[in-house]
This record gives C-alpha cells, structure tokens and sequence, in this order.
C-alpha cells in the first residue's frame, strides 16, 4: 500500500505540494488528474527520489517503508518504478545494455547473482515481441532518435522485465497517437495484479479509457481536491479543470 | 613558415643543451652512426632542433603544452645496443585485451625491436624492416626531418635519436585480415628515453588496420615520429593507444585520391601526452574520420594537435574528440583545418566535447579555419559540461546506484568515439581501458 500524509515539498524555495494526502492500496490503479502547475509531475518525481525537490514535511510509505529515507536506486529495488513523461535519451548506452545492467542491479539489491546472457536475451525477446519492439531497435542507442511512441513502449518494457510493485506513470499518453497509446496501455494493464499498485498521472481522460483506474483524484494547488471513481474522470472531459483554480499555478 | 638554412640562430637555452649533450654522448653508438651520410642526416635534424627551441608555450601551436615545464629532464637514450634484451611481459605492460588482439605484431621494447615477440614479418602481402638495420645499411632516407615537418620538433628529435623503427610496405590490393599492431613498451626500471620512427606506406586499395600501443612506466619518456602513406582508394584504420605514459608523438599523413583514412587516437591516464598529426589530402575524394578519446585524472596533461589540410577538392574531414578529466587534469584539443586555393567542395567539421568531473580539471579546444577556397563547408563547434543530472537521476530511477550510473554515463560519453572500430576485439580491448580507468582511483 501506498500511503502518502501531509506531504510538502519544494523546489528554489518554491512550495508545489502544499499538504498532499493519498492512500493506494495494492491491487488498485488510481489516477491523478489536475491542470498544467498542479504539481503531478512533482508528486512523481518526489515519490521516486529526484534530489531538486526538497521535502519539507509529510511522509511517503511504500509497503510500510519510509521512502523518503532511500535513494533513488533503493526506491527502485523497493518496487518503485516511474515511468518518465519524457523519457532520457542516452547516445552510447545501447538498450540492451541499459537493461542488463538495470535488471543485474536489482538482482543484486535482491543477494541474487548476475542474469546469464541467454536467460536475458529470452526474456527480453518475448516482452519485447509483445510490445512489437525489435530486437534491432535495442541494439541502438537507449530512446536515441526513438519516436515518442518507441520511448514509451521502451518504458513499458523496462516495466515488463523489472516488475516493480508500485508504478508511476507520468503523462503516459503526451505526444503519442492512438495507436501508440494503446500499445502502451495494454502493457501496462497486462501488468495489472493484487500485488501491484498503479498511479496514472495525466492531465487528459483519454488515456483512461485503455488504463481504466478504480479511483480518480483532481489535483490542483499541491493537494487532492476531490476524489471519485472513474466516472469522474468524464466529468472534468466535460466541465474542465476551471473549477479547481487552474488559474492559481 | 619556410625555413631558411642560416646560420645565425640563438644560442641553445640549457632545455636544448641537454639533448645537444645527450647527442654528443651517443652520437658513435646510434644505429648508422658509421656512416657519414646517417650522421650527417643525424647533426641536420639536431641542429633544426635547436633552431625550432624545445617547445614552450609562446611557440602557438605548444601554447598549452609547455615542455620546458612539462618535460624538464632529459633520460639516458634507450635501444643503443641489442645485447641484452630487457625481460619484459607485453600482457603486464599494455593489458591483456590488446596484448591478446589477434594481429600481425611489432614489439618494440626499450627503442629496439623485438623478433622473438612479433609476427610482423609473416603478413602476407606486407614488407617489414627494421629501422635499425636501414640505418646499418646506410639508408638514411628514412630519416627525416622531411619538408613537412620543418617546423615540427618531435621529428627532428626522433630523426636526430631514433635507434629503431618499423618500416612498413603494404602491396597494392592488399587485404590484410588482421591489424598489424605496432607495441612500443619502455621497461621498468631506471627513467630512460626510448626514440623510435616508423614509416608506413599502404599501397593503392590496400585495406589495413594498424594499431599503435605505447605504454611506459614511471618516469620514461618516448618520442615517436611515424610517416604513413595512404595510396590511390586505400583504406586505412589507425588506433594510437597510450597508456600511461610520457609520450610525445607526431605523424605526417598523407592520403591519395579516394583514400579512407580513419584514426582513433587515445589516451588513458597518459602522465603527459602530446600526439600531433598533420593530415594532407593529396588527391580528391579522400576522407579522414578523426575521433580522439582522452581519459585522465590526477595531474596528467594531454595535448591532440591536428592539422588537416585540404590540398586537393572535394576531401572530407570530420573530427570528433572526446575528453574526461578529473581531478587536476589537464586536456588540450587544438584542430586545424587549412583549405587550400581550388580545394572546392571541402567538407569539414570538428568537435570536441569534455566532461568535467572536477572543478580543478581544464579543457582547452582551439579550433582554427584557413580557408582559401569558394565552394567549401566547415564548422566546429566544442562544448565543456558536467554530468547531465537529469540522465542519472533517469538511470538511478531504474535501479543503477549511483557509482554504476555515473561509469555508465562516462563510458557513453567515451564510447561515441570508439563506435567507429569495426574490429569487435579491438573495439572490446579499448573499452577494458575505459573500464579500468573508470574503476581506478
């Protein structure tokens, strides 16, 4: 479960989350929706560790444990995985190696040892033929020259081969088509499990309608304003987010 | 600049003092030294030498590389006689990825050449003699200084002191399956100054890839000048590693007409490197791919100095240098392009690009265009950064602890200029010198 209190954080002395409360239990896919400056994107970079926010007051439980007392590494062999909205290019690391080397790091945070080369290219092989992602493609620079569908199916897969317990996904649906969308989408709903809790972070519905969440929550300000189920979500399509301050960002 | 024969020059400073004394204490033990068109050949590229001044940092093209601070003694001449050969493990001495390379090898240990540790002379297609032996012979044409490299003092310091060399012959239409890998080790033990010269001539669509290792340790220098020839639509790859050494090199390099030429010059924790080349389109349509890869920490200081000069139309130049320092590291990227009159359709561009892993490391890229020509397209471009924080936090975010995302990152960052080696055991061997350097401290 992911428990999150009065959570305050700030950036060059600027506060984004002002109070921020939100509980997720396992099983369950939740997602944020709020305007442009809500602090979304904020709220996933802070779950996940990123060192310009500054934290001023709150807690983040994950599974019972402090998060907010871990690296951005640790987090991640704690199960936290955020799916980037725009996902880093990096020229020289091949995919490939990029995933070794991501999935080998687990392994270890888990005392297990170093995945074989052809245990790796098989399971590889099969997620990747899943999300239609070619063995090519890995063999190229990580994201470099990737379309921004191909970035977010690359995320998908990295969801696929680490299996984190608790996922982020940040804006999943922003610069892709329909089509990419729902590639995505059913990667990620394939990784739907009592196990695993999923926070869907978008500022539009649509991607709702392939992620279907159990809870929807308005963010605006740096707190949850209201929350509802996903019926929710086709209220804001229709009224927008003007009742909620979109102005005050 | 020509350089005019006089005789008014400034007295020696004691810098050239000591090689002129260095000289005079050799000069009957140098390979040749009985014959007296050698020791002529010999005397004129000393005294072009003490014309030219060991370089200092108000000569331009040394402004960042001052021997006179850099370089203040002068070490006993190695490889004057090949009585005693010094034991020496090549594995130990350049590491066992290269040391392994499957190659046609010259092992040059201590200025002198190595039969018992080389294959050279079984490369089909390939003539191989030794320096030495030209010398001994009474050959002195491959010895310099050469017009070229008038004003070029590591030349005329090795054409004054080399005791040996490769000379090399590639055949026309040769297609050699392996590098020929030249390996230039100064032993352990007492400081020592190890002088070779080396010339290459790859005959008209011959393909060769020649690899160049210097490794010394401790206080030894090595002094390297190497003449290569490109002819008519050769193809030729060149990887000059360095390794911890003091090593000044400088290569003349001349491409015929459609000739591929593509260097890799690097050096990993090179206590001082300064490796120059002077690159000259002969004929149209050639191209030269240079990609230069420097590693260092601690005080090392490494200098890539290149001229490329477009003498004839429609040549490519491309230049891509990559540079790691740390610590109080030192590196010096100076690239010129020269397009010459009628050079049309040139295309040139360069870049260098450091990461800078401490605030005590410097970066120093001088770019320089001369051009001559209408019709042309160069650019350069040199960026000095740190670690993008962004992409750690991205890596760290996917398990990676810091230390692994941060070698990742460099190797990256490195590794853009070793993309181009074809030979994947080649290309393997310079990424275990990465690896090492980024595990080391």
């Amino acid at each position: 479960m992911l428990e999150i209190k009065d959570l305050r954080a700030e950036i060059d002395g600027k506060e984004i989350l002002k109070g921020f409360n939100l509980t997720v239990p396992k099983g369950e896919v939740h997602a944020i929706m709020g305007p442009n400056g809500s602090g979304k994107s904020t709220l996933s970079y802070v779950i996940s560790g990123k060192e310009d926010y500054e934290v001023t007051g709150g807690s983040i439980a994950w599974d019972g444990k402090n998060l907010l007392e871990m690296s951005p590494d640790e987090r991640a062999h704690a199960g936290v995985f955020l799916a980037f909205q725009y996902p880093m290019e990096i020229p020289g690391v091949a995919s490939l190696t990029f995933l070794r080397a991501a999935m080998n790091a687990h392994r270890k945070a888990q005392g297990q040892g170093e995945i074989s080369i052809p245990e790796f290219m098989r399971v590889v092989k099969a997620e990747a033929g899943e999300l239609g992602i070619s063995m090519d493609m890995l063999k190229r620079p990580l994201n470099t020259g990737f379309s921004g569908g191909e970035k977010k199916r690359n995320e998908v897969l990295q969801m696929a081969l680490l299996k984190p317990s608790l996922l982020i996904l940040d804006e999943m649906d922003s610069g892709l088509d329909i089509d990419a969308i729902r590639i995505a989408a059913e990667g990620v709903n394939r990784l739907r499990s009592p196990e695993r809790s999923i926070l869907v972070i978008t500022h539009y519905q649509r991607l709702l309608n392939y992620i279907v969440p159990d809870k929807v929550h308005v963010m605006a300000r740096g707190q949850i304003l209201r929350s509802g189920g996903k019926e929710l979500a086709l209220e804001l399509e229709e009224s927008g987010y003007a009742g909620y301050g979109a102005e005050a960002a | 600049m020509t350089i005019h024969q006089t005789k008014i020059r400034p007295a020696p400073t004691a810098a050239e003092q000591r090689y002129l004394d260095l000289h005079a204490s050799v000069a009957d033990k140098l390979p040749g030294a009985r014959h007296a068109d050698v020791r002529e050949a010999r005397e004129a590229a000393l005294d072009l030498f003490v014309s030219l001044g060991l370089p200092h940092r108000r000569v331009e093209e040394w402004k960042y590389t001052d021997l006179r601070a850099l370089m203040p003694e002068v070490h006993p001449l190695a490889g004057l006689t090949s009585a005693v050969a010094a034991d020496v493990r090549v594995e130990a001495a350049i590491g066992k990825a290269l040391a392994h390379l499957d190659a046609y090898r010259a092992v040059f240990v201590d200025g002198l050449f190595r039969p018992d540790l080389s294959s050279v002379q079984d490369a089909p297609g390939v003539t191989f003699q030794q320096l030495r032996a030209a010398l001994e012979e009474n050959s002195c044409a491959a010895l310099g200084p050469q017009a070229e490299s008038g004003r070029d003092a590591i030349a005329a310091l090795a054409a004054a002191f080399a005791t040996d060399g490769a000379l090399l012959s590639v055949a026309p239409k040769t297609r050699l399956e392996k590098p020929i890998h030249l390996i230039f080790i100064a032993s352990e033990g007492a400081p020592k100054l190890a002088v070779t010269q080396n010339t290459v001539a790859i005959g008209d669509g011959a393909e060769v890839q020649l690899v160049e290792t210097h490794a010394a340790s401790g206080e030894s220098q090595a002094l390297a000048y190497t003449r290569l020839m490109a002819g008519r639509d050769a193809r030729l790859s060149h990887v000059h590693v360095n390794v911890g050494a003091t090593q000044l090199s400088s290569a003349f390099v001349e491409l015929e007409a459609g000739a591929h030429y593509e260097p890799l010059q690097m050096t990993v924790d090179g206590r001082l490197t300064r490796a120059q080349m002077l690159i000259r389109f002969n004929g149209p349509q050639a191209r030269c791919h240079y990609a230069g890869a420097m590693m260092l920490r601690g005080q090392a200081h490494a200098d890539f100095t290149l001229v490329v000069d477009h003498a004839a139309e429609a040549c490519e130049s491309r230049e891509l240098v990559k540079a790691v320092l740390d610590g109080r590291s030192r590196g010096v990227f100076q690239g010129k392009v020269i397009v010459r009159r009628g050079a049309r359709k040139t295309d040139g561009k360069q870049m260098a690009n450091a990461l800078l892993l401490s605030n005590d490391a410097e970066f120093d890229s001088k770019p320089e265009l001369e051009i001559f020509a209408d019709d042309v397209a160069c650019g350069h471009g040199s960026t000095a950064g740190q670690i993008d924080e962004d992409l750690m936090f991205y890596l760290r975010a996917r398990g990676l602890p810091e230390p692994e995302a941060r070698a990742l990152l460099i190797a990256a960052f490195v590794g853009e200029a070793l993309d181009k080696i074809g030979n994947e055991a080649l290309r393997a061997a310079l990424q275990e010198k990465v690896d090492a350097w980024l595990g080391g401290k």
